[in-house]
């Protein structure tokens, strides 16, 4: 072992997170290491030192009073229409300021240069629909990370689609690429854009495809036209057919994306 | 499952953990009431998802949620609080691995108030990662689970994060580095009886003549 591994898993030991084997090796390096010693003791110092120094913010008390009546607000009122109880106050939260704005614009210039197809439109204006990509990128990241991918899971598109009745205020078209290389997984409930949405996952080799479908809110956008853009090493595809919004979004190559978003127009 | 059982289920196992919560988001926030609206819009979003939750360590899952929302909020509302970040990991700090002796810091007495400013300056990648280790104890399992970086990562993302907050600790107490100095990767530590790096003889290859 040399320092400059040694520099490393000193904090991994500090942690107590070495296997006895890597630890051995380190004592021995640091047994005739004298700057490497003194590291780790001084690492193992800067522990003790924030341990004792009571940095933890205590949550104050009518946050669990407002988080307790909000939760059964929410409760009673069913998911997908659940409301922040207002603070005190102001309400930050959903405030886009012109900063915003310029700052997500300015992101869309940088990445856009990245896609495929259409690059999606930019406006100062348009608020909502800068937002939306990020919010399609983080739901996907999401239901990777909380593995929940799915609520119904089925290949089966005549199981998908009728669970999906009573759920939402629109039915959304489910329909099975299996033989194209793009299997359907199954659906879950999403909510972006500030409404219940559809999410229908699709699977490519290892890949998976969330798919979010919602009643478009406007046709400014050309029927057919798929955009494309990228955002944090997602590709994202985005169309609309029929009044409805479609926004696909994969780790997979853009142009097995596009691909897919194309079998998906075909009528 | 009745809806109300589903919501005494959560109070039981979620709630608890209303101050993991609280304390995460106000690190990554910075301020009170930026805070409380995550943890609400958390709770509210984990309330939503708990069918998915089966069993296990609920902090490390909710803080997972508090971690996301607040990347959301701050994708929103700061998002230049992420651009630098990223900024300096592709960058990469290699240099600032223990380039001076912690030790130093702690003859100068480090004041509670002094600590808690130089961790809410860090990068937010890197606050992260000590608030979860340092304050919640999490391991580094947990860490990589909360913040959906590798194992690996969390080790040398610690490790640089360790680095800067001594880094900055000694600024702010006015030592001076060439003085705190012990060793970096390619320096030799300032101990009277080592060889100087000044001198050409000694100049140094490999792992320096220490094995």
């Amino acid at each position: 072992m040399n320092c400059e591994q040694s520099r490393l898993l000193i904090h991994g030991d500090v942690d107590g997170e070495l296997d006895p084997a890597t630890s051995l090796a380190l004592k021995q390096h640091t047994d005739s290491c004298a700057a490497c010693t003194q590291v780790y003791e001084s690492q193992r110092q800067m522990r003790t030192v924030l341990a004792d120094a009571n940095l933890r913010y205590q949550a104050p008390a009518q946050l669990s009073k407002r988080i307790r009546s909000s939760l059964r607000t929410a409760d009673t009122a069913g998911t997908g229409t659940m409301r922040i109880e207002p603070r005190a106050g102001a309400s930050r939260w959903r405030l886009f300021g012109p900063l915003m704005a310029a700052v997500a614009a300015l992101e869309f210039v940088a990445l856009i240069g990245l896609g495929l197809g259409h690059p999606l439109p930019i406006s100062p204006n348009e608020s909502a629909s800068v937002s939306v990509p990020a919010e399609v990128q983080a739901s996907h990241v999401r239901s990777l990370m909380l593995n929940h991918l799915t609520d119904v899971v089925s290949s089966d598109q005549h199981t998908v689609k009728p669970w999906f009745a009573g759920k939402l205020d629109f039915s959304p078209t489910v329909v099975d690429l299996a033989s194209l290389g793009y299997p359907l997984v199954g659906g879950r409930l999403d909510y972006l854009d500030n409404r219940p949405v559809a999410a229908l996952v699709y699977q490519r080799r290892l890949h998976y495809i969330n798919l979010f479908v919602w009643p478009a809110p406007g046709a400014d956008i050309p029927v057919g036209e798929p955009q494309t853009t990228t955002l944090q090493g997602y590709h994202i595809v985005h169309w609309q057919t029929a009044g409805m919004t479609h926004w696909a979004v994969s780790d997979l190559a853009s142009d097995e994306l596009l691909a897919f978003a194309r079998l998906l127009q075909q009528p | 499952m009745p809806e109300q059982t589903k919501l005494a289920r959560f109070e039981q196992a979620v709630l608890p953990h209303m101050d993991a919560a609280y304390n995460l988001a106000r690190w990554l926030t910075r301020r009170d009431q930026d805070a409380e609206d995550v943890v609400q819009e958390a709770y509210l979003r984990a309330f939503r998802f708990f069918d998915t939750f089966h069993g296990g360590d609920a902090r490390t899952w909710l803080l997972t949620i508090i971690r996301n929302t607040c990347y959301t909020w701050l994708r929103q509302n700061r998002a230049n609080d992420l651009v630098l970040s990223f900024d300096d990991e592709l960058q990469g700090l290699e240099a600032e691995y223990d380039a001076f002796n912690p030790e130093v810091i702690f003859q100068h007495q480090v004041d509670r108030e002094s600590l808690m400013r130089v961790i809410e300056e860090l990068p937010v990648e890197f606050r992260e990662v000590i608030v979860l280790r340092e304050i919640e104890d999490l391991s580094y399992k947990d860490i990589a689970r909360v913040a959906g970086i590798p194992i690996g990562t969390v080790m040398s993302r610690l490790a640089r994060a360790r680095a800067r907050l001594q880094h900055r600790l000694s600024d702010l107490m006015h030592i001076d580095p060439k003085h705190a100095l012990s060793d970096t990767m390619h320096d030799y530590p300032l101990d009277p009886h080592h060889p100087r790096i000044n001198d050409p003889r000694n100049v140094r290859v490999g792992n320096g003549g220490r094995a």
